[in-house]
């Protein structure tokens, strides 16, 4: 239980405000420089795994490596580079494409329906049982607050298959809340795009996606078009369970929070950020693991300040922990096993309806 | 019969080629994820040529020079840039710490300077508060990357016509170019042009050259910190001068003449006033800087949507206000974290209500829930589609 008084919560905003301006005062040339090295790299991974595949014909091993490297590629395209721009880290840049207004991203779900969910539901309404969609994505009971219904005896393989086609799932995660092919509209969901605007941006890049990494390519290589195209495939799913991993260690460990709507109702600005500290965890590990969880891996910072570039997020750890040892708020760090872990405890854990232990709520 | 012909047959090319380029982008979102091929490999080829931008015309700065308060740039800019009209303007964009600043100027160079050498100059008043000139200033001997648009605009010289030109400050730059461009001159023109202090009096060779050149041509150099500031009854005096030269010049067609406005945007506004009493029907003017709304006061924000050109003033929150007008911006947080009501700022300044940083003046991309106008403003609302895609990518 948290009883911060409103007092307490807008000093910690000041404080919060202020570290947030002070790394807002330092982001230029440097930050820029290293987007555009880790761009670099993105896309020699991706060009020299493409051609490894190829390589099949010498040795299934350089066909490996190519998978491994496509796969990295693909999760910097996604972590690293396309959630922080699309989440407007880079915007200052004044970039022509690499703005959260038109960057597209190396994944099934379009770009503009991930940020009404991600940037908007997500970030917004973090861990608000009801309200943020992404606390179990509607397939998985992770608290008490859900009812227990019988599918979520079996929700672990519900879990493995999810993280098996997560793009998939991300793409679908905003057609799935406005009930565009299935179950009954929702009153109290509002929403400024059509289902149709939906459908069209869904299959759309949906298409896209599938033509790319099964038929243009595995074409292109045309004796070759079965071991390219499982190469993609294989690729595809490592970047799948790699980011579904990273996501479920920053929201569903067993140590965060969740919330009830009407405790958030006219929040204050101190209010929201302590939400945001007590529902996200962070993990440790060396600074190319930070990279390749696009820095998810400091959650909490991403969290509090969803705007700045990514890359900063190491240096404000320690500073937000400081903050948050003054305030006595619990700072949910640890190692990525443990983590993990606790994840998969979690999963299991709420798949039965007895045995559930108390929820942490504020 | 045979022209209609014709023209249906480059229609029916143009169509042709607008198809192909549409697959083409649309082979290049689904391979690349981008919408061009050398935006993806954009940073592939920044190893090499650590200037490059895809979609950008580069130029390369030649020198940076000061006179007072300005700064003269002398650029050249790539093979894209096709030539310029004397008197029109362009977006220069410079990469300062790691951002593209933008902000619009007047080519003041003529035009056989850039047909003859492939450079051109860009004249501009270092402002205390804004980002660009004065980092401008103070790096003059740093290698700094430099993009232009093409050249746009039409305060352009119409020759057939007798001109009465009145210019301040900065606004002489436009209207040197067009004077230097010239290479005869057919028609009275009397230039008017205001300035504070002889070390700010800009282009100081040129007048006396361009007096003896052209015959034609009356300057009236008025120094405000010595002198008196122009007047109106200093106005009419000049529109009777210029009455009466054209009447000595009989033999010239009578076609009235234009009055040629262009300073601050304060400036241009009375001008145009003027003009209207003295009879005289046709202005051309280009103003510059934007006037700063006092505290509360309400500002005239014009907002583009779905085709939809909507002018409307804004007192306080940018989102709220156009909501109060009837538009509908989409939005989603409603307190800075999504990036859902990003929109585009062609031109004005706005604060960040969160962060208390206050916009350049130039394009930029705005934050509509925690904006609040500063001056007047124009917008871009509508969600992204190809072509707002390709219109950014030039000008931003």
């Amino acid at each position: 239980m948290h009883n911060l008084t409103s007092q307490q919560l807008d000093t910690l905003a000041t404080e919060l405000d202020t570290l947030a301006a002070q790394t807002r005062a330092k982001v230029g040339a440097e930050d820029a420089r290293y987007l555009e090295r880790v761009l670099l790299v993105q896309r020699l991974a991706v060009w020299t795994g493409r051609l490894l595949l190829l390589g099949i014909i010498w040795s299934p091993w350089l066909w490996l490596l190519g998978v491994l490297l496509l796969a990295l590629g693909k999760i910097l395209d996604n972590m690293e580079i396309g959630h922080n721009v699309l989440h407007g880290q880079y915007d200052w840049m004044q970039h022509p494409y690499l703005n959260s207004r038109q960057f597209e991203w190396d994944i099934a779900c379009d770009a503009k329906s991930w940020q009404r969910t991600h940037n908007f539901e997500h970030h917004t309404y973090t861990n608000i049982i009801g309200k943020d969609r992404d606390f179990g994505y509607g397939l998985l009971r992770l608290s008490n607050d859900f009812r227990w219904r019988l599918r979520n005896l079996w929700q672990f393989v519900t879990y493995l298959l999810l993280s098996t086609l997560f793009q998939w799932g991300v793409s679908y995660h905003e057609l799935a809340a406005q009930r565009v092919f299935f179950g009954k509209k929702k009153n109290d969901r509002h929403s400024q795009v059509s289902d149709h605007e939906l459908k069209k941006a869904f299959f759309g890049k949906g298409l896209r996606q599938l033509c790319k990494d099964y038929l243009l390519f595995p074409l292109l290589c045309f004796p070759l078009f079965f071991e390219v195209l499982v190469g993609n495939l294989l690729a595809n799913i490592i970047r799948n369970w790699w980011t579904a991993t990273v996501i479920f260690c920053g929201h569903f460990t067993k140590d965060v929070y969740v919330f009830a709507a009407k405790d958030c109702e006219n929040e204050s600005r101190g209010h929201w950020y302590l939400r945001q500290m007590l529902g996200s965890s962070n993990f440790t590990g060396p600074r190319w693991f930070h990279i390749l969880t696009g820095h998810l891996s400091c959650q909490i910072e991403h969290h509090l300040f969803p705007d700045l570039p990514a890359c900063r997020y190491p240096e404000l750890a320690p500073q937000v922990r400081a903050i948050a040892e003054r305030y006595q708020i619990p700072y949910n760090s640890g190692s990525f096993i443990r983590q993990y872990a606790t994840v998969l405890q979690r999963i299991l854990r709420y798949s039965l309806p007895a045995g559930a232990a108390p929820q942490r709520q504020m | 019969m045979v022209q209609i012909q014709g023209k249906a047959a480059i229609t029916k090319n143009q169509a042709f080629v607008h198809f192909l380029t549409k697959c083409w982008r649309w082979c290049c979102k689904m391979a690349l994820v981008q919408p061009r091929l050398c935006s993806y490999f954009e940073p592939l080829i920044r190893l090499f040529n650590p200037g490059y931008r895809a979609g950008l015309i580069s130029a390369q700065l030649l020198s940076v020079s000061q006179q007072q308060d300005y700064l003269h740039l002398l650029l050249k800019p790539g093979k894209k840039f096709r030539a310029f009209v004397p008197g029109q303007h362009l977006q220069l964009s410079v990469e300062l710490d790691g951002a593209l600043v933008q902000r619009t100027f007047s080519i003041s160079s003529p035009l056989q300077q850039f047909l003859a050498q492939g450079t051109l100059q860009l004249t501009l008043k270092i402002q205390p508060h804004a980002g660009l000139t004065r980092q401008l200033a103070a790096r003059a001997g740093e290698n700094l990357f430099c993009y232009v648009s093409q050249a746009q605009g039409d305060f352009v010289l119409d020759q057939q016509r007798s001109a009465l030109i009145v210019v301040a400050g900065s606004g002489i730059t436009p209207v040197h170019a067009m004077l230097c461009s010239l290479s005869r001159l057919t028609q009275p023109v009397r230039l008017i042009y205001s300035y504070r202090g002889a070390d700010n009096l800009l282009f100081a060779s040129s007048w006396p050259e361009l007096k003896a050149r052209f015959p034609l041509l009356q300057i009236e150099l008025w120094d405000t910190s010595s002198g008196p500031r122009f007047s109106a009854a200093a106005l009419a005096a000049a529109f009777a001068a210029l009455q009466q030269q054209k009447a000595a010049q009989a033999a010239l067609q009578a076609e009235p003449c234009i009055l040629y406005v262009c300073g601050p945007l304060t400036f241009s506004q009375q001008w145009q006033q003027q003009a209207k009493t003295l009879g005289i029907l046709q202005v051309r003017q280009e103003s510059f800087g934007c006037l700063n709304a006092a505290d509360g006061e309400a500002v005239t924000v014009t907002a583009r949507q779905h085709g939809r050109l909507v002018q409307l003033q804004s007192q306080g929150n940018l989102l709220q206000s156009l909501e109060q007008a009837g538009l509908s911006p989409r939005y989603g947080c409603r307190r800075g974290i999504c990036m859902q009501c990003l929109c585009i700022k062609t031109a004005g300044q706005v604060r960040n209500e969160l962060t208390g940083q206050i916009s350049d003046t130039g394009a930029g991309l705005v934050q509509l829930c925690i904006s609040t106008a500063l001056t007047k403003l124009e917008l871009q609302l509508d969600a992204v589609s190809t072509t707002a895609q390709d219109n950014t990518s030039c000008t931003t």
